[in-house]
């Protein structure tokens, strides 16, 4: 036992003599070296010239439909509605089928 | 239909409608504040459709349509020129302003109207059908074979299984795309890419992969056939169309009596879109003398085309009789176009799409 206390001791004092010579070397200086270039695109991004166009704020739907005329210039269709809305009256003022002539079609077209 | 119920706007939600906005006038003409019914309809536009009115908001699919077959009919152009030959187009063309330019649609004539070839008519009190109806707009002209075929109206034949066990609707393949032609100008429909195609996402896409369970999916099968030519049920073939007028002026046609039968062949359309060696082939109307009334030897190039077309008729089904068992078609002449089924003076033009060595 107490032969390996005296190792165990003697290992411990050559591990503080060794830490003590290892710190009184001088550390190799450190040689600075030049900055890496920093990449630079052969084509420098192109920024827009003209400002994207701007979310449009809210809007109301439905959006009212496209409009061929202004309302007011656009002619009444009233006295067409009228008229072919009402069964009595064109079946009054639609042509007559004159005389139909019967197709001399055979077999399937 | 009545003269009058052609131009009742019957249905009074119409005039709640964005369309209504505008009033009668902006889109076709005529004259306003007047009860006098003539006076009322001078400068009247009857079909005010494309150019005149429809573009004024709806300019891109418009521009876009009026290239589109149903617009142009670049379809029967392209096969008449090559039947044809510059010394007698216009000649031709006097016959065909005649019979076959009713099959020329407008916007209207699908989603407002029902189309000329029907004389016309509002469909459906004036409103405006974003899609159209199947049955007043695509099957009244497509009847004789697409709707025969699609609701098994003929003899003997089911129905097609999308319509009979889906219910599907034209327009859930034919999109608005490919029918306003969004999705290229062609020069004929089986132009381009297969508009529809049965692999399409979300329909058979899985055809040939590894959960598929048919084992006549090989890829020998699946590389040489076309869908149809085991998937079609019997379809219809029209022969000798000849167009004429009678005392009165009013052109007319004279088919001969159709028939219904599955005829593969060699693919006449044979590209990297359609790679198939053989496919489902229909027997087209056209005769040597289909113009003979309006001309001597209208179509001189008869022979440049085929008469037996590439087809994809709407009469599909899982079983066939062609696909019944191996010997229903392999060995089976009955299934195949052969010499024996073509008509003398019509070998020479379908001389590369008969089946010589039947598989």
């Amino acid at each position: 036992m107490r032969k390996y206390l005296q190792k165990l001791l003697l290992s411990g004092l050559f591990l503080i003599v060794g830490s003590l010579a290892a710190g009184c070397i001088e550390n190799e200086p450190i040689e600075p070296v030049p900055p890496t270039p920093t990449t630079v695109a052969a084509i420098p991004p192109r920024y827009p010239e003209i400002a994207p166009t701007p979310t449009p704020g809210t809007r109301d739907f439905p959006l009212p439909a496209p409009t061929l005329l202004p309302v007011a210039a656009r002619p009444s269709s009233q006295n067409c509605i009228d008229c072919h809305t009402d069964v009595e009256r064109i079946k009054l003022t639609a042509e007559l089928v004159v005389e139909k002539v019967e197709s001399q079609s055979e077999g399937e077209g | 239909m009545e003269v009058w119920e052609k131009v009742n706007v019957s249905d009074p939600e119409f005039f709640e409608t964005l369309h209504a906005r505008y009033g009668c006038i902006a889109c076709h003409g005529g004259t306003p504040g007047t009860d006098n019914k003539n006076i009322a309809h001078e400068k009247l536009v009857r079909d005010p459709s494309q150019g005149q009115a429809c573009d004024t908001c709806h300019a891109q699919t418009v521009e876009i349509q009026s290239d589109s077959l149903h617009a142009d009919l670049e379809g029967y152009f392209t096969v008449l020129q090559a039947r044809s030959d510059q010394a007698h187009w216009d000649q031709l063309m006097v016959g065909f302003e005649l019979h076959c330019t009713e099959c020329h649609a407008t916007c209207g004539q699908c989603h407002v109207s029902r189309p000329t070839f029907l004389e016309g008519g509002l469909a459906a009190g004036h409103q405006f059908k974003g899609t159209p109806s199947m049955n007043l707009s695509c099957t009244a002209c497509h009847g004789s074979r697409v709707e025969d075929e699609y609701k098994g109206q003929n003899e003997g034949i089911r129905g097609d299984v999308h319509w009979t066990k889906q219910g599907m609707t034209c327009f859930q393949c034919h999109t608005g795309d490919e029918l306003h032609g969004t999705m290229g100008d062609r020069n004929h429909r089986y132009d381009g890419p297969q508009e529809p195609s049965c692999t399409s996402p979300d329909c058979h896409e899985d055809i040939g992969g590894e959960n598929d369970e048919i084992a006549q999916h090989t890829d020998t099968h699946l590389t040489k056939l076309s869908c149809q030519t085991c998937h079609a049920q019997p379809y219809k073939h029209c022969y000798s169309c000849h167009v004429q007028k009678d005392e009165h002026g009013t052109p007319y046609f004279k088919t001969d009596e159709s028939q219904v039968f599955v005829k593969i062949g060699y693919n006449p359309r044979k590209s990297d879109e359609r790679p198939w060696e053989y496919v489902a082939l229909r027997h087209v109307p056209v005769d040597r003398d289909t113009f003979a009334y309006y001309g001597d030897n209208l179509l001189p190039n008869y022979d440049a085309l085929p008469t037996w077309t590439y087809a994809t008729p709407h009469s599909i089904a899982k079983k066939t009789p062609q696909n019944q068992s191996c010997d229903a078609c392999h060995g089976n002449p009955d299934v195949f176009l052969t010499a024996d089924d073509v008509a003398p003076d019509e070998l020479e033009a379908n001389k590369d799409i008969i089946v010589t060595k039947i598989p």
